[in-house]
């Protein structure tokens, strides 16, 4: 073959390498203009680096402990080659100049980058039989783009990056800028590819997808649906994933665990909107406020906002009072007003005022600042709270006989009609407790009223979502909640029914099912 | 959202017509996609075995946000499935449910409750007590029960003899406890409801005093 055969066949062999390569990785690689004509071309590569998994990264500095970073795509390799007139025959490329750059600075060291240009010529070298060397570049490329380099240079070791921090920049900003790279990649990436949402069976580009951080993905309408149901109906444990693995995980979480699976309000934001994401926020203060023992509800009743405790509150360890007043919860007040009748002493003038402060509360929706004791308007840490008399007067008026001396007293006193007022209150509220006492068992999570229609002892609590027995009042495991009805010897075993409700079968089982009527309350069950 | 409702289930009707391995049937009532029968055959090597079940199937107003209700049509003896009624308690009809769950999978479970029961967490009280006390005695009953409501095919020396199952046979009760009581002149209709409440079977029968059984079916 003479010398121009053989360029003519190179000039052919590289045109075809460069339209393979530019139909796989299309504007990722350009040709340079050439217009003195002059032997060889000149042409430019990007190639991104993906790796197969996200991989923990380590920089070169003392702090680097503190910036945790995982890596699936690193910046781009971006390098000139001179491909020679007789490349692939007889030459190999030759790189111009390679370039790893992030922003302003490089990310690999210059040695790196020779190193990874020189491996082209080892490449080419390696494929030459009967003195002919082959095309190299897109073997090169492959071996760049899927990081294979990281491990043959030793920076990937043992499934971790080492990166050296490149000089003049902070160690910071170079790991924000390879952080927001990769994110901003695996956005890109995430946008770009179709999902089948589980939810409405269709194919939906990630553009109107979302990846929760269970990594499970949905698209954003059917999220929308399901969670502004969530919102609307008040069930915010199903403001999370969907899925039926995370449902079952929330479903049989043990107590203690209730961050599983929890979605930052951002994320929801982002599906439903601000106001129900407004209103999420409100139902989940609530629901802490119903749980924790130092949240109160505002006592205006426009307004019935959780109220957190004042922020110093919590740091302070209570002090022990030695003389002064005995400290009164809000719960003792509302619970008997027998008790209060008894133990209700006025609290002295010398009342320690630094305590008052405890009881200060601002509620943050209608800025109405009360005290947590009395409920009335902030009377300030000097004055003592005017505790309602109500009961001590109805129970004192009750003691005395009917047409008694010391009932006509009371009543010239405080109005015959007043009184008579009060006391209707009194036993009304007493039957209401009663009722409630006897009828309504509290759930063992949150305190809420419970009284069972039918069904079995194991109850689940609509509010949150503790489980516990109707009978005695224990919380269950949520795993395994019927071992507490298996137990020989415990005062619950076989009880999961009561006697009632299995006669309540036998008589259904009598009257059997008529036709397409359904049976009212079994599906509530 | 209806209008997401309505694509989903025809859909899922439609998936549920081409899937010819898992033997689920999805029919329409009356064409109404909401309101459905579907059907399946009861589980191999269980007592259901032969036996076609029918489900009926009501698809919420916030399908799939919310459960789907399913209840036997089919009369099914299992703990967790009311013989009464055929409403079935199994924990993704209720709280564990997941959008992401469909017809079909929910029916495969259901076809799976048929194989694994739990007695522990109970929907028809007496016929868990049964299969905790007497297995063998309630498997019979429950294959009963296949043969004369699922249609599934009796069992052959069955077939040879011509037998039907007597009235104590479905109730999982031995027809020589029935007799003993009959034949102090209950009725034997009711001796069968209260041995039946009583769970008078197994080892109960010798272990249960005769004035409890007495004083019951004097009630």
């Amino acid at each position: 073959m003479s010398h121009s055969d053989i360029l003519e066949s190179c000039r052919v062999r590289q045109q075809d390498e460069i339209l393979t390569l530019q139909s796989i990785y299309g504007e990722l690689i350009t040709v340079l203009p050439n217009p003195s004509q002059k032997a060889g071309t000149l042409i430019t590569l990007s190639i991104p680096i993906v790796l197969p998994s996200a991989t923990p990264a380590d920089l070169s500095s003392p702090i680097s402990s503190s910036l945790p970073l995982e890596l699936t795509h690193l910046p781009p390799i971006t390098i000139r080659l001179l491909l020679p007139a007789n490349y692939p025959a007889h030459a190999p490329p030759r790189p111009v100049w390679m370039k790893a750059s992030l922003q302003q600075c490089s990310w690999l060291s210059r040695k790196t980058c020779g190193q990874i240009a020189g491996k082209m010529a080892t490449m080419w070298r390696e494929e030459v039989s009967d003195g002919e060397g082959m095309e190299v570049i897109f073997r090169w490329w492959d071996w760049v783009a899927n990081g294979d380099f990281l491990e043959e240079f030793g920076i990937l070791v043992d499934g971790r990056l080492k990166l050296s921090v490149p000089p003049m920049i902070p160690v910071s900003t170079f790991h924000t800028l390879l952080k927001s790279h990769n994110a901003a990649q695996v956005h890109s990436e995430f946008q770009s590819t179709a999902y089948s949402c589980s939810i409405c069976f269709e194919n939906r580009m990630g553009t109107s997808c979302i990846q929760l951080p269970c990594s499970c993905i949905f698209c954003t309408p059917c999220l929308n649906s399901c969670w502004t149901l969530a919102i609307t109906e008040g069930s915010l444990e199903n403001v999370s994933c969907p899925s039926p693995q995370c449902v079952k995980t929330r479903a049989t979480r043990s107590d203690g665990q209730t961050s599983i699976n929890y979605i930052d309000s951002e994320t929801i934001r982002s599906v439903v909107g601000e106001d129900l994401e407004r209103r999420w926020q409100e139902l989940r203060e609530r629901r802490r406020a119903e749980i924790d023992p130092t949240y109160t509800i505002c006592p205006r009743s426009t307004c019935q906002a959780p109220v957190p405790p004042p922020p110093q509150s919590s740091q302070d360890t209570p002090t022990p009072v030695v003389s002064g007043p005995r400290i009164i919860r809000l719960a003792d007040l509302t619970r008997t007003e027998k008790t209060e009748e008894d133990q209700l002493p006025t609290p002295p003038p010398t009342a320690n005022t630094e305590d008052r402060w405890d009881r200060y509360r601002l509620c943050p929706k209608c800025n109405y600042s009360f005290c947590l004791f009395c409920g009335n308007g902030w009377h300030g840490v000097h004055l003592p709270c005017a505790f309602p008399k109500t009961s001590e007067i109805v129970l004192e008026y009750l003691s005395y006989s009917e047409g008694s001396e010391e009932r006509r007293r009371m009543e010239i006193r405080r109005g015959k009609m007043n009184l008579e007022k009060m006391v209707r209150q009194y036993r009304e509220d007493e039957e209401n407790k009663q009722w409630l006492e006897s009828r309504t068992r509290p759930c063992s999570g949150c305190g809420v009223r419970v009284e069972k229609s039918h069904g079995c002892n194991h109850m689940t609590c609509n509010r949150c979502h503790s489980h516990f027995c109707y009978r005695c009042g224990l919380s269950l495991s949520p795993s395994d909640p019927y071992a507490h009805y298996r137990h020989p010897g415990t005062s619950c075993f076989e009880k999961l029914f009561d006697p009632e409700e299995i006669q309540r079968f036998d008589r259904e089982a009598g009257e059997g099912m008529v036709g397409d009527e359904w049976p009212r309350g079994i599906w509530e069950w | 959202m209806s209008d997401a409702r309505l694509r989903r289930v025809q859909k899922e009707i439609r998936d549920c017509a081409k899937d010819k391995t898992s033997q689920i049937s999805l029919e329409m009532i009356d064409e109404n996609p909401f309101h459905l029968i579907g059907a399946f055959p009861g589980p191999p090597d269980t007592p259901y075995e032969g036996g076609y079940y029918e489900v009926d199937i009501v698809v919420p107003d916030a399908y799939p946000f919310q459960p789907v209700k399913m209840k036997f049509i089919t009369k099914v003896y299992h703990p967790n499935i009311s013989s009464a009624s055929g409403a079935i308690c199994l924990d993704i009809l209720k709280d564990a449910w997941s959008p992401v769950l469909t017809l079909k999978s929910t029916l495969i479970s259901l076809q799976s409750l048929l194989c694994d029961p739990v007695p522990n967490d109970p929907q028809d009280a007496e016929v868990a007590k049964h299969f905790l006390t007497d297995r063998q005695s309630f498997n019979a009953t429950a294959k009963h029960w296949a043969q004369a409501y699922a249609q599934a095919p009796a069992r052959k020396q069955a077939q040879v003899s011509g037998k039907v199952a007597t009235d104590a046979e479905m109730a999982g009760l031995s027809e020589e406890s029935v007799k003993g009581f009959t034949e102090m002149g209950f009725p034997r209709e009711k001796v069968i409801q209260v041995l039946k409440r009583l769970n008078y079977r197994g080892n109960v029968v010798n272990t249960m005093p005769m004035d409890t059984v007495m004083e019951a079916l004097l009630s």
